[in-house]
């Protein structure tokens, strides 16, 4: 047998280690892609399973919290506007107002996305005048179920004249979202 | 030396040669050579090669065409034994040069003695193989050159078979059979001199190679490269006595090429479409879910704060606040001057705070002039925890006395113990 017969013996030996040489490595990089990938979609599954269940809070938030970026938080107007005392038939002594630097407020160490604006009438502190104990105490009531507000104590002092609710450290709360 | 001399000893070396081999079969331990009808079996029964050599009168030749069988007359063959075909050799290059692809392929036809393929038949288990294919081999080393001459024969005692072949690139285009005079004939040198002669009038510049098994010879007008035994060294082709003239074709290696390639073919195939699939899994997935504007470990955090919000203690606070303030009206005389909440809930700063009591509350009670402030102020708060269930204490200095429109009233200051 010359070399002309044996040619194509060899061409299709050469083709097929050619194609055992190429197609391995070829053959194991898409294994891996394709486990990557399926890795991937697993996570992604965990991360919409996860994001679905925060959903209806997400939209609690939207509706509750303003933006921190909005007109609410432009200026000492507006923040008071956005308290509503009068909503709860409270008066609020505009004199006196001051504003403390927003900071973002955090949970365990980690953001959660929210500013937190001081405002108070007294020092740290905001105090509304009601007409008479109840409305003083229901007003109290509402202000708790808001989300948007945040303070560390409340007081109803009723020693003399129109009851006093006071709520110390007041501040908004507006969300952060980019 | 002159030409004459020369010749003598060329004779002379051939002669020796000839003696020291001691038969006409030369060959090394597991080659040899079979060049006529007379060498078949005195051949077997004198060598113990594994390796037979045909060449000769043993093998017609014919490009493109089937070789011209002599008349029965001069080979002495009766009509039932005819010459056997052998497989059609492809003499032409494979492979992708510019001069293979010049060249027109040609095909070597071959047909051998039938008193050989009886011989073949009579001893199996020996490889039969023909001479030519040993030069078309030899050829291919040669394929860039452009003339070639390979010389090959057989030197029988009455006469030298010459067999020259040319090739063009390393293709076969010519196969020149002649008998000459044998080696130790005086005429020996100067036919094969006038062979060559005829043959390179045209190709002048022909390279010229001198094979085993004719003895090495040396013509000063015709310098050539004296190949030895070594050729036939290789696998090739065996004598066939079936009288096929396909080539055996590469149908396994084909098949088992092909089948490497499908099944390669199959599995990158199958692996791509797997992946497809997965990649379109996941843009499904992507596309399915809204996206978020914040990363989700913030969206965790967020939802985590949420939760401690709803479940902390202020909405309690309020409740118990709400109880203490019922209480507190069984007792029209008894006045709330002043009630405080903590209502600080989680993720709130931490603002340092002299009263850390959850609850606390400032009561007013009138002065009975038959006990004491401490007394009484410890009644009412008693009757408060007993009535509400909330542990209440005075705080220290806490305790005071006021006139109030003429009339004297124990003040009160009572937390609420931390839970």
């Amino acid at each position: 047998m010359n070399l002309s017969t044996k040619a194509p013996h060899i061409v299709g030996v050469l083709l097929a280690g050619l194609a055992i040489i190429t197609l391995q490595p070829l053959h194991k990089e898409m294994q891996h892609r394709i486990e990557q990938q399926q890795k991937h979609i697993e996570t992604r599954q965990q991360w919409n399973n996860e994001y679905q269940a925060i959903q209806p809070l997400q939209m609690r938030w939207k509706a509750s919290i303003p933006p921190a970026n909005s007109e609410v938080f432009a200026d000492q107007h507006r923040m008071t506007q956005h308290i509503a005392a009068g909503k709860y038939q409270l008066a609020m002594s505009e004199t006196g107002i001051t504003l403390t630097d927003a900071s973002p407020l955090t949970h365990d160490g980690r953001p959660i996305g929210i500013m937190r604006y001081p405002i108070g009438n007294s020092g740290p502190n905001l105090v509304l005048t009601a007409a008479d104990y109840n409305t003083a105490w229901t007003a109290l009531r509402e202000l708790q179920e808001r989300p948007d507000v945040r303070y560390t104590r409340a007081r109803i002092d009723a020693e003399r004249g129109s009851p006093t609710l006071t709520l110390e450290n007041f501040a908004l709360l507006g969300r952060i979202e980019p | 030396m002159s030409p004459i001399q020369n010749a003598i000893n060329n004779l002379r070396q051939r002669i020796a040669a000839r003696q020291s081999s001691g038969n006409h079969l030369t060959g090394s331990a597991n080659l040899a050579y079979i060049g006529q009808v007379r060498d078949l079996d005195p051949a077997m029964d004198t060598q113990n090669a594994t390796t037979y050599v045909i060449l000769g009168d043993l093998v017609l030749m014919a490009i493109d065409a089937i070789p011209n069988i002599p008349p029965a007359s001069s080979t002495g063959l009766s009509d039932g034994d005819d010459y056997i075909a052998q497989p059609i050799r492809p003499s032409h290059r494979t492979d992708l040069s510019l001069a293979a692809i010049k060249t027109k392929p040609t095909h070597l036809h071959s047909i051998i003695h039938p008193a050989l393929g009886q011989h073949i038949n009579r001893h199996p288990g020996k490889r039969y193989i023909l001479a030519a294919d040993a030069m078309c081999k030899l050829a291919q080393k040669h394929r860039h050159k452009k003339h070639l001459l390979i010389c090959n024969g057989y030197e029988a005692p009455e006469h030298t078979h010459l067999d020259v072949y040319q090739f063009a690139y390393g293709q076969l285009i010519s196969v020149t059979e002649s008998q000459l005079h044998e080696t130790t004939h005086s005429r020996y040198v100067a036919d094969v001199q006038e062979k060559l002669a005829k043959l390179t009038a045209d190709i002048p510049d022909a390279h010229i190679l001198w094979t085993a098994p004719l003895s090495a010879i040396e013509l000063p007008s015709f310098p050539m490269e004296i190949i030895g035994p070594d050729i036939y060294q290789h696998k090739f082709l065996e004598v066939r006595t079936d009288g096929r003239t396909q080539p055996p074709s590469p149908k396994i290696p084909a098949i088992a090429t092909i089948l490497v390639i499908a099944g390669c073919t199959g599995i990158g195939a199958y692996d791509l479409q797997k992946f497809t699939q997965v990649r379109t899994a996941y843009d499904q997935l992507s596309q399915s879910t809204p996206t978020t504007d914040l990363p989700i470990d913030q969206l965790r955090t967020r939802a985590t704060w949420q939760n401690a919000l709803d479940t902390s203690a202020p909405q309690t606070t309020l409740k118990l606040a709400e109880t203490l303030m019922a209480a507190i009206a069984q007792h029209p005389d008894w006045q709330l001057q002043s009630l405080q909440l903590a209502t600080r809930r989680a993720g709130e700063p931490e603002i340092a705070s002299a009263n850390t009591s959850p609850l606390s509350i400032t009561l007013l009670l009138p002065d009975q002039a038959n006990q004491t402030a401490v007394e009484q102020a410890y009644q009412a708060i008693t009757t408060l925890s007993s009535v509400t269930g909330i542990r209440l204490t005075v705080r220290p200095q806490g305790l005071s006395t006021q006139a109030d429109n003429q009339q004297s009233k124990i003040r009160i200051v009572a937390d609420m113990e931390p839970q």
